[in-house]
């Protein structure tokens, strides 16, 4: 647990986001409750809910790259996968909390987009579960930062726009990416426990 | 002569990058599918197609290009780089330049692979102009919208944390391609003045804009005006993250 708070130490200011941002759509949704009329604001929680899937994908792709001491983690008995899959389950965590308080909130206020009771929160949990795990294996696979940067907005592009609008049936349309994407991190999981890669790929940047 | 190898260095450079060529392919394919898929489209078999699907790639895959490029202008300074670069005959400016030319390229690569292959399967059946128009449209469409998401990118992630520049610059993207009347947020769309290239489809091409223009349809001129403001707009924000990468402190 110690070592989780030396990882929670290093990025509270990441952990902070998320909740800033569900604060921020939360504030925004009381605001207009009053003035606009639910089939206006719809539309723009539509736009807003997709905010902290982004900022995840975003935010794990900057913890999980750019540290320059890969080889010292390697040479410790903790191992640089713990490093990394800590980093990633800090901001998974802190992310999927924030945005199930949204949902709760939205919800309680009738503003959730395609609301279909309780289940709808898969949604947004969901995307960001697999954004985060899919970010996790490129991450692993790359090591480069502007690859799992953009990673995140592609797989959000596909979820949003090509996966979500064809899939309706709110279990299947995040189940099927689900176990997709957790494959894909049992498989950056495997990758990431090789010492001599780790290190390797360090010295060829 | 100089400047040519530096272009052809640079090249080399981001050649190397494979991991972003390969993450780059899927993104183009999902707006190819996207322009298929749109009730809007004109489909693949004509050069209304070709411009369409053109435009689709211009609004969708700079979204990833914005959140990816926050270190363009500031990585060099970071590690140091930038006082061996200062050391070589060449401009600063000019190797800024090569700097954003390179990572230009491996971000229009992909989208100008698939509207080349449309182009030739147009060509196939009949259709001569199909590669001209694919290499126009990717060159006055495409590419400045590439630009100034790459831009907005460099200069915010000059000035500002990495994280919020690259949460920020996707949305200043998403504001600038999209516009929905349900939400009453000023826009560029509908204007000369639209960054997704509505008036050069619509003044150059004849095809049907993205968003209806507020003025009547858009002409040759405001086409040639866009492409103005677009590369005004271009200079300005390499400008701004250039000047504003200056004050990055070097980590010693």
């Amino acid at each position: 647990m110690a070592f989780v708070g030396i990882q929670l130490k290093r990025l509270y200011r990441l952990v902070l986001l998320p909740f800033i941002l569900t604060a921020g759509i939360l504030f925004v949704g009381f605001l207009l409750e009053g003035i606009w009329s639910p089939g206006r604001i719809r539309p723009l929680m539509m736009v807003l809910t997709q905010v902290p899937v982004i900022a995840a994908g975003l935010s794990t792709a900057f913890v999980l790259n750019g540290d320059p001491i890969i080889e010292l983690a390697e040479s410790t008995p903790t191992g640089w996968r713990k490093v990394q899959v800590t980093r990633m389950l800090i901001i998974t965590g802190a992310f999927l909390t924030a945005v199930g308080l949204l949902f709760i909130g939205l919800h309680m206020m009738r503003l959730w987009p395609r609301d279909m009771g309780w289940v709808s929160i898969i949604s947004p949990v969901g995307s960001i579960f697999i954004v985060n795990c899919l970010v996790f294996l490129i991450a692993v696979l790359t090591t480069s930062m502007p690859t799992s940067s953009l990673a995140p907005i592609a797989i959000w592009l596909f979820l949003c726009f090509v996966w979500d609008p064809y899939i309706t049936d709110p279990v299947r349309q995040r189940l099927i990416p689900l176990f997709i994407a957790a494959a894909g991190a049992i498989f950056g999981w495997n990758m990431c426990g090789d010492a001599e890669r780790n290190v390797v790929k360090v010295a060829a940047l | 002569m100089r400047i040519l190898s530096l272009v052809r260095i640079t090249l080399l450079m981001f050649y190397r990058r494979k991991a972003l060529w390969m993450a780059s392919i899927p993104l183009a394919l999902f707006a190819l599918f996207l322009a298929y898929a749109s009730p809007m489209s004109p489909g693949f078999s004509n050069i209304q197609g070709l411009v369409f699907t053109g435009q689709v790639l211009a609004m969708f895959t700079p979204l990833a290009y914005a959140a990816s490029f926050s270190d363009l202008m500031t990585a060099g300074r970071r590690t140091g780089m930038d006082e061996l670069e200062s050391t070589s005959p060449l401009p600063m400016a000019v190797i800024r330049s090569a700097h954003v030319l390179g990572a230009w390229v491996i971000c229009i690569s992909s989208s100008l692979l698939f509207l080349v292959l449309i182009a030739v399967r147009q060509a196939i059946n009949g259709n001569g102009k199909a590669i001209l128009v694919a290499l126009a449209v990717a060159l006055v469409i495409l590419s400045p919208s590439i630009l100034i998401a790459m831009g907005i990118s460099a200069l915010l992630g000059a000035l500002l944390p990495t994280i919020v520049a690259r949460i920020l610059a996707v949305l200043v993207w998403a504001w600038l391609a999209f516009y929905t009347p349900l939400l009453p947020l000023p826009t560029l769309n509908g204007g000369p003045l639209a960054v997704i290239g509505d008036p050069i489809a619509q003044g150059w091409f004849h095809t049907n804009p993205m968003y209806i223009p507020a003025n009547g349809p858009f002409t040759i001129q405001s086409g040639v005006i866009s492409l103005l403001w677009q590369a005004c707009i271009i200079f300005l924000l390499f400008t701004g993250a250039n000047m504003a990468s200056n004050h990055i402190k070097v980590r010693v």
